[in-house]
């Protein structure tokens, strides 16, 4: 570009870019006119779906059974506006791929397509909210929990204590570190100083306030942060649904129905277990990119409240058998593996840069070995699948204790992973998907295979809405 | 509620997934991976000679010859291996799909958790006369399945079985 702009481009070069252009223009026209041409779509009857035909090299054809549609409408840019034309959208549950929008359709048509499309998307859904209402009468107990100004003090206080205690060795180890170089340089100045100084037990309780103020602030900001997302919550039991409210500053309102709910997860730690506090996290059904969105935290409850929160959202049974499946040791070994490999690398840079003393090297891989191997064990200790009649739980965790419940029949589909060096162990990993995320328990041995097959026949026997 | 039953049901009398015998794909799908494979041989070949050209550094670009050779070589042997393992298997009630050599992964998707079904086919697939069968649920990324190498109207015959045990399953 530079060049022609000092020297003025030849006339050939502009005729070739010309013939260029052209061309080029001549091919997306072309392009254009043949994906218009394939681009067809129609309505199958018989087969009981919306069928759509699209692309010029790669052919894609979608067909969009009628009970599967969640949502039909149609919209307008300015551009379509002025051409007169419309886009309409087939919205499904799931994942990305799974939404149609059709372009440019006449007002006429789209108008057509739309009434019978949400004919057809209504007479399936009434088929099936009239099902349920049969099927959902359970007891209705009515309550109503309410988070007190002292509950949300104990959940700031408790659940990030952690970082003000990493807080606090940080502000101690510079300190000490700002003191030894110090002391180092000035040696007789501070000797003298030191002298006139009150005494030490002065000087460590002025060390000790300063502790307390900066613990003090880390919790405050916590209690804080749980004020301002949790303030007001309010759980409240209706007929049929589950009402949460909460937040000081954006109030967020969510209806929950057992039938929406995924996956549950109830988590604590020892000091909130003594507190009798649990946080509950739901996972509701929704497209893949909003998964995230789509988790509910509600901190705070109490194990009588969570029992309540399971009995509502989920019809207890006895269970005819309960079976607890516990990873092989090969799991171990493998986390362990991974978790030792700084430490070994961190080898190498004492070996070739002279940063650290060896000896102070040996100490921090010596603490951090120790640390991870005794993390891991416990994390491996605390895993545990348990599978009943008509749920699945996981549990893990060794500090945060993590228990995840799915109910059988709301599975997607499950995988089972084997790699080369399982098969002579009889091991296999397995994911259970689900429309609220996966839960997943690696290196079991193959006896759990017969209840894989029992929730099968739970899932294909069962004509019950999993959302 | 009169033929209602409540039977306890025996685990181990259940029709087992890992028993299923699974139908293999298309020897036409080992082609088209050899052959896009074969492609970025011959492009990172032609890289290779490039450099040779210029006459870098000739020791290391023996090196480089010796990984190309080496990464290639696994390729062209682990497409002729996963060739072997890919296989599906459709059942009354659900739809099995096998694949991996290294890891071999099954996935069992039942029919009434499918959302919908689709056939897409790319270059490669036009030449040589393959379809790719995608199966769509609402378990995210990890749960879809899509299953290459296909003839074409087994493909088709497949989505249409699919479609219709879909509305089946409604009613």
């Amino acid at each position: 570009m530079v060049y022609f702009l000092f020297t003025g481009p030849s006339a050939t070069t502009l005729i070739y870019i010309g013939l260029g252009l052209g061309v080029m223009a001549v091919l997306l026209l072309a392009y254009s006119f043949v994906y218009y041409r394939k681009f067809l779509f129609h309505i199958d009857y018989k087969n009981e779906e919306f069928v759509l035909q699209e692309g010029v090299f790669n052919t894609e054809e979608l067909a969009i059974p009628f009970d599967k549609i969640q949502q039909v409408y149609s919209k307008r840019s300015i551009l379509q506006r002025i051409l007169n034309v419309n886009s309409l959208v087939v919205e499904t549950a799931g994942s990305k791929q799974e939404e149609i929008s059709i372009k440019a359709i006449s007002n006429e048509k789209a108008n057509q397509l739309l009434a019978i499309l949400i004919k057809v998307k209504d007479q399936y859904s009434d088929e099936l909210s009239d099902s349920e209402v049969t099927g959902e009468q359970t007891e209705d107990r009515l309550w109503t929990h309410e988070l007190s100004f002292l509950t949300l003090l104990k959940i700031g206080i408790s659940t990030n204590y952690l970082r003000g205690l990493a807080l606090i060795a940080a502000f101690f180890t510079t300190i000490y570190n700002e003191i030894r170089t110090v002391s180092e340089e000035h040696s007789e100045i501070i000797q003298n100083y030191l002298d006139k100084m009150p005494g030490t037990v002065e000087s460590i309780s002025i060390f000790f306030v300063i502790a307390v103020i900066v613990l003090f602030l880390s919790v405050f900001i916590t209690v804080a942060e749980v004020f301002i997302k949790y303030f007001n919550l309010k759980l409240k039991q209706t007929k049929n649904s589950l009402e949460l409210e909460m937040g000081l500053k954006t109030n967020t309102k969510v209806s929950l129905q057992p039938r929406r709910v995924q996956l549950l997860q109830v988590i604590t730690n020892p000091v909130q277990k003594w507190l009798n506090l649990y946080e509950v996290r739901i996972s509701l059904a929704n497209s893949e990119n909003e998964l995230q969105k789509s988790k509910i935290k509600i901190p705070g409850l109490d194990q009588a409240t969570v029992a309540k929160v399971n009995s509502f959202l989920y019809t207890e049974k006895v269970s005819d058998f309960e079976e607890t499946f516990t990873p092989d040791k090969l799991l171990l070994l493998r986390r362990l593996i991974i978790s030792l490999v700084p430490a070994l690398a961190s080898v190498f840079i004492v070996v070739w840069f002279d940063y650290i003393a060896f000896s102070t090297w040996l100490l921090a891989a010596g603490i951090y070995t120790l640390i991870a191997i005794i993390w891991q064990i416990l994390m491996f200790k605390s895993l545990k699948l348990t599978i009943t009649e008509d749920f699945l739980f996981k549990k893990y965790g060794v500090w945060n204790k993590t228990t995840e419940r799915l109910e059988t029949y709301k599975i997607q589909s499950i995988s089972v992973y084997q790699p080369l060096w399982y098969e002579k162990k009889n091991l296999v990993n397995i994911i259970f998907h689900t429309a609220g995320g996966d839960i997943s328990f690696r290196t079991v041995n193959k006896n759990i295979l017969p209840y894989i097959n029992y929730m099968f026949y739970k899932i294909e026997s069962n004509s019950r809405s999993w959302m | 509620m009169e033929n209602f039953t409540n039977k306890t049901i025996d685990i181990s009398s259940l029709p087992q997934f890992e028993e299923v015998d699974f139908q293999p794909i298309s020897r036409k799908y080992l082609i088209k991976s050899n052959l896009q494979t074969g492609v970025l041989l011959c492009f990172v070949l032609i890289g290779w000679v490039i450099l040779f050209y210029f006459n870098i550094n000739l020791n290391q670009l023996i090196l480089l010859l010796a990984g190309i050779v080496l990464f290639f070589g696994f390729q062209f042997w682990n497409i002729s291996r996963l060739q072997k393992n890919y296989g599906f298997a459709l059942r009354e009630k659900d739809i099995l799909y096998r694949r991996g050599y290294l890891v071999n992964k099954t996935t069992v998707v039942p029919f009434n958790r499918i959302q919908h079904a689709s056939i897409s086919r790319d270059v490669w697939d036009k030449m040589l006369g393959i379809s790719t069968l995608k199966i769509f649920t609402a378990g995210g990324s990890g749960s879809d399945i899509s299953i290459p190498g296909l003839a074409p109207d087994l493909a088709l015959r497949m989505k249409e079985a699919l479609a219709e045990k879909l509305t089946a399953n409604e009613s």
